[in-house]
């Protein structure tokens, strides 16, 4: 196996153990409290943002080329999700024990306990696993993202009144950001976004459960 | 004797998608003789959502060929038998290219767009900035640099205007209509963003010197660049679509002269403008220019042995 082969497997490999130590984290968090999602983001917080955080080298491995996915497309996802925690949820405490930041930790960490994985075993995914990799995502997306707009929504009052991450001109630069109306403008696109990154994820359903089928018939 | 009354002699072709789904029942049937474009027009009659510019034909890829080797693509204007070695019985594989929008098209929407959308922000300053955004100063009168910017953008994207309807001879008649839509919202969007911060009230100049330099080496970029248009479409003026290798001006030492001179066109204006949206902008089409410049070499060296050039894509740098 090559050097690269040899790395991506290993960041794998490292990826499954932070995401499935949230997973876990989580669910013993619910258990231990006797049924309330209030504590899960405090729990399961560190290990969530380790692994999104880390996730920006899918990014490098996409510039890089040392795998095949799209730059942009890899970028806006990672960026989305990490906007959503280190930028909106983590900086609110008030957020911290609703039960959509607890959703969102279990719809985030189902998924990458199963994409990790996917990805480490390559061409020797066993098909329960394909499967998985490619029908999870049915519900655990509309309910991440729903939990992303709800936090982000709720987010509104506190980032209206304190404005941070914001650039006011004058400046040399010629440049001006405010947060607050970007927010606003993310929570109105990200819906569509969403239906669009769920449609597409549909297509390759399609194309990789109906190859697997279409194997095991030949 | 009457030959006209001879029977053409006729080949049948199957038609199969990439999936190998067949796809004309019976197979299509063309005369010997035919060349691309008349399989494309009889596909076309038999199935009428399939205009000709969104078909598109390969040869199948051979058995044991590596993973993903792609099929050779049947070019219009070549002969089916004696160009691509098809016989009666010989199958073909389909692709769909998608609702296809033509090249001039794109190229005017995009361009009309940006020219367009950088106005209100110079020309209704105190009722966007006053009235809209309530800021201060929305009244005060222009700046010099931002009345030359205006002017500049706006010869900018009028030259381009001009080009594409009187210059440019297009290597292919049309594009999907995403890249109309991908490419608008790239144009369109940028301009109004570096608009709206260069003639916002509270916008900072550059010194009176930077300015005009940036300026001049803004407007020397741009009439480069519509030199080198001019000379890539003589290269044309025969009327065919093929590469022709650019030699003369620029292209003898930069195998892409014209995006060079675009990105300079740019650095000049930013120079004098100074945004950081501009600044991203040039940094965006940059990077794929770089994508391309580096396509075109490898299909220019790949057309004519030998070709070299002291630079792909921006002197000093590449």
């Amino acid at each position: 196996m090559g050097v690269t082969k040899m790395y991506l497997v290993c960041y794998n490999v490292v990826q499954t153990l932070v995401w499935s130590t949230a997973l876990v984290l989580s669910v013993r968090s619910i258990v231990e409290n006797g049924g309330s999602l209030s504590s899960v983001y405090d729990d399961a917080g560190w290990f969530v943002r380790v692994g999104q955080c880390g996730a920006l080298m899918e990014v490098v491995h996409a510039v890089l080329g040392l795998v095949r996915s799209p730059v942009l497309t890899t970028l806006m996802q990672w960026a989305g999700r990490t906007h959503a925690i280190m930028s909106v949820i983590h900086p609110i405490p008030s957020l911290h024990g609703t039960s959509a930041a607890a959703l969102m930790f279990l719809a985030w960490s189902m998924t990458e306990v199963i994409r990790y994985p996917s990805y480490a075993l390559g061409a020797n995914i066993p098909e329960w696993l394909n499967w998985l990799r490619y029908s999870a995502f049915i519900p655990l997306y509309p309910i991440g993202g729903s939990a992303e707009i709800w936090l982000m929504l709720h987010a509104l009052p506190t980032i209206d009144a304190e404005e941070p991450y914001t650039i006011a001109m004058p400046n040399t630069a010629n440049f001006a950001f405010h947060y607050p109306t970007f927010l606003k403008g993310l929570i109105a696109v990200y819906p569509v976004l969403m239906l669009k990154l769920y449609l597409y994820v549909f297509v390759q359903r399609g194309k990789k459960l109906g190859a697997a089928k279409g194997k095991k018939r030949h | 004797s009457a030959r006209f009354l001879e029977p053409v002699p006729l080949m049948k072709l199957t038609i199969v998608s990439r999936s190998g789904r067949d796809l004309v029942a019976g197979g299509l049937t063309v005369p010997d003789g035919a060349t691309v474009d008349d399989l494309k027009a009889a596909f076309h009659a038999a199935k009428p959502k399939f205009y000709p510019s969104r078909q598109r034909f390969t040869l199948p890829v051979p058995h044991g060929a590596p993973p993903k080797t792609r099929g050779v693509a049947l070019e219009n204007g070549k002969s089916l038998s004696k160009d691509l070695g098809l016989n009666a019985g010989d199958t073909v594989v389909f692709k769909d290219l998608g609702t296809q929008v033509p090249y001039a098209v794109v190229f005017l929407a995009e361009y009309a767009g940006p020219m367009l959308a950088y106005l209100p922000f110079y020309a209704c300053r105190s009722e966007i900035y006053g009235d809209l955004l309530h800021m201060k100063g929305a009244t005060k009168p222009m700046l010099t640099v931002q009345t030359i910017a205006t002017v500049v953008h706006t010869a900018h994207y009028l030259k381009r205007i001009l080009e594409t309807v009187f210059v440019h001879h297009f290597s292919h008649a049309t594009m999907p209509v995403v890249n109309l839509f991908r490419n608008c919202s790239y144009y369109w969007g940028f301009a109004a963003f570096m608009s709206y911060f260069i003639n916002h009230p509270q916008y900072t100049p550059v010194g009176h010197n930077q300015m005009l330099i940036g300026f001049a080496v803004s407007t020397l970029a741009q009439l480069g660049n519509l030199h080198c248009h001019v000379y890539q479409a003589s290269l044309r003026a025969d009327g065919s679509k093929a590469y022709k290798e650019p030699k003369r001006g620029l292209f003898a030492y930069v195998t892409c002269a014209n995006y060079a001179c675009e990105i300079y066109q740019w650095v000049g204006f930013n120079v004098a403008t100074q945004s950081a949206c501009g600044w991203f902008f040039v940094l965006c089409g940059g990077f794929q220019m770089f994508d391309w410049a580096n396509a075109k070499h490898a299909r220019l060296r790949k057309l004519f042995p030998g070709f070299k050039r002291q630079w792909k894509l921006l002197p000093p740098f590449y």
